[in-house]
């Protein structure tokens, strides 16, 4: 009782501010989420404008599925590297960085519902990110292909496939070659 | 009136002034968008996701609060000494306290991101620019110092043995 008599003008500075704050958030509208990030639902697949959105506003992580000496020549801001080759080798750095996606953005406590013999993934907290692949142009299929190795169950190409679903991807078909004659010319 | 009281008092005057109206200042644009804000913290990488969109909208109040208690206090305060507080002298002392606490803050999180290489529009401060986290550092570290001769002046004043402010 005494700290809180001690410290009671502190409180009741900081009191005030949440019942503020949390009053202002009320005419915020359904975007700003309290405790998570605000869910944006993206389709299958992302056109050149959300994707501009994607990577200036950091929303979502980006794997570049493209070979990784095209990877170090330029890639889209923030992308992390999954050259399939190295994803057939079992590539130390590689597994580090599907790690790291899997930890840094809250995959981890999903859980493998099996209904009827068929088994889905929920998002325990609804706080989970859609991923976004991409690859050189509509022509190459390294991102389809990527993202079917990276949801093998037998945890053989690092532990997506227990986390995360089809449905958690979304590809950017336009790819490398688009960004780089459409964003990276006019930036 | 001496001329080293006269400069003394325009010292912490300016220092309250100075302090006080770059909080308020740099709190409402994050009160009007606090969305952004939340972002620009979640680029620092430093704090769990799921605080960030509660920092961003308690924090500018806070600020705000603190700010302006701060700025009034000096024109409702009648002091003549620590020793006799009246309740203005007692709230803007708790605002400059909580100020301290968030430069700290600020200035922990500002060094990491220079530390780390980070290419981050800081998101403080006036400036409707980017602002990189090193030049807001700077800042930061002028407006501790700002913060701690309120917080200590009246030891500044009985240093240099002057009896009233």
């Amino acid at each position: 009782m005494n700290f809180i008599k001690k410290y009671q003008k502190y409180f009741i500075l900081i009191i005030l501010s949440i019942i503020i704050g949390l009053f202002r958030w009320v005419f915020l509208g359904n975007e700003y989420t309290l405790l998570s990030k605000p869910k944006i639902i993206l389709e299958a697949f992302v056109d050149f404008e959300q994707m501009k959105g994607i990577v200036e506003e950091k929303l979502f992580p980006i794997i570049d599925a493209r070979d990784i000496e095209s990877f170090n020549e330029g890639h889209i801001k923030n992308a992390f590297n999954i050259d399939i080759d190295y994803l057939y080798d079992n590539d130390e750095k590689l597994m580090l960085n599907i790690n790291n996606i899997i930890s840094k953005y809250g995959y981890l406590d999903n859980k493998i519902i099996i209904e009827d013999d068929s088994f889905y993934i929920r998002d325990t907290n609804n706080d989970n990110q859609q991923i976004v692949v991409y690859c050189w142009s509509p022509s190459c299929d390294r991102a389809e292909e990527v993202i079917s190795l990276l949801l093998d169950t037998s945890e053989y190409f690092g532990s997506f496939g227990k986390y995360l679903s089809k449905n958690n991807f979304s590809i950017y078909r336009g790819g490398w070659d688009e960004w780089d004659s459409l964003y990276l010319n006019k930036n | 009136m001496q001329l080293r009281h006269i400069i003394l008092k325009l010292i912490i005057f300016l220092s309250v002034y100075y302090l006080s109206l770059t909080f308020v200042a740099a709190s409402l644009d994050k009160i009007i968008d606090p969305l952004s804000f939340s972002k620009l913290i979640f680029n620092y990488d430093i704090t769990p996701y799921w605080i960030n969109n509660l920092v961003a909208l308690i924090l500018p109040w806070l600020e705000l609060i603190c700010g302006l208690i701060l700025f009034f206090g000096i024109f409702f305060n009648n002091n003549t000494s620590k020793n006799d507080k009246n309740i203005f002298f007692q709230y803007e002392e708790v605002a400059n306290n909580i100020i301290i606490l968030m430069l700290i803050w600020f200035i922990f999180i500002l060094t990491i991101a220079t530390a780390r290489g980070l290419d981050i529009d800081c998101g403080c401060g006036l400036s409707e620019t980017k602002t990189l986290p090193i030049i807001r550092l700077k800042e930061d570290i002028y407006l501790l110092i700002l913060s701690f001769i309120i917080k200590f002046r009246f030891k500044i004043i009985n240093f240099f043995k002057i009896n009233t402010i």
